[in-house]
């Protein structure tokens, strides 16, 4: 069965993500070159025992970042809106990220809680 | 209808239909039948506009991504009111990319990469605009 992630807003509406799923034991991830063998949703699984993982998001497509605690709810957010030529990097003290394309049809602060099921 | 230059069959979008406002993101296609499709573009317009098509929500941002985040709402109150009035459940799905879509399914929104593509596709006048091919202007 594939893993889902249900994303609930304070509207009630719930949005379910069926990520592509990359378990990492790196520390510093190219993320460009993941996307080109996973597409979005992306959902990293870091497993290594560092406090915190680099992205490199240069030349990214346009995404938003929601970095997710162990239980996948939300802890915080990156927008990656790549406009001029340049390196751009961010660090996630998160196990988990979870890549979306942007725009988004909902307001990122909206989100009130995010879980995980199985697909059927 | 036509045939293009492949020899397959259809006819793309015309200049009328994309002067009201169709084939551009973002928009709603509701499946009306197999292979039909409605296609309700939404403009976000700082002042009526004669002429366009569609949901219009009045909006004074510039930047036509700050208007994003209101896209479920207005997708879920025009499915309401679909719903309501032919009284049936409507299969829909808000589209804001040629690789972004959310579609609404019996109890959730589910977001793919896959967007609708083809088939007959109509206005809200139920004429038809496309035929067999891409439902957005490229």
């Amino acid at each position: 069965m594939q893993k889902q992630l249900v994303v609930r807003l304070k509207s009630g509406h719930e949005i379910t993500f069926v990520p592509n799923e990359v378990i990492l034991n790196n520390t510093f991830i190219d993320v460009p070159s993941l996307l080109n063998e996973n597409s979005f949703p992306l959902l990293i699984h870091f497993t290594h025992d560092a406090l915190v993982s680099t992205l490199n998001l240069s030349k990214m497509p346009d995404c938003a970042l929601l970095h997710l605690k162990d239980d996948f709810s939300p802890k915080s957010a990156t927008l990656c809106l790549n406009r001029d030529v340049g390196d751009f990097a961010v660090q996630s003290q998160c196990k988990r990220v979870l890549f979306i394309p942007f725009p988004l049809p909902f307001a990122i602060p909206d989100i009130t809680s995010i879980h995980s099921t199985n697909k059927k | 209808m036509s045939t293009t230059k492949n020899n397959d069959i259809g006819f793309s979008l015309s200049s009328e239909s994309i002067a009201e406002g169709h084939g551009k993101f973002p928009y709603i296609i509701v499946r009306m039948h197999y292979a039909i499709y409605m296609q309700m573009p939404i403009h976000f317009i700082p002042k009526k506009m004669e002429g366009l098509r569609g949901i219009m929500v009045n909006s004074q941002f510039e930047d036509q991504a700050a208007n994003f985040p209101y896209l479920l709402d207005i997708s879920s109150e025009y499915k309401q009111s679909l719903d309501a009035k032919n009284n049936r459940n409507h299969r829909l799905c808000v589209v804001l990319s040629p690789e972004q879509a959310y579609y609404y399914e019996e109890n959730e929104i589910r977001f793919s990469p896959s967007i609708p593509f083809g088939g007959t596709l109509v206005n809200s006048r139920q004429e038809i605009i496309a035929m067999g091919n891409s439902h957005f202007i490229s």
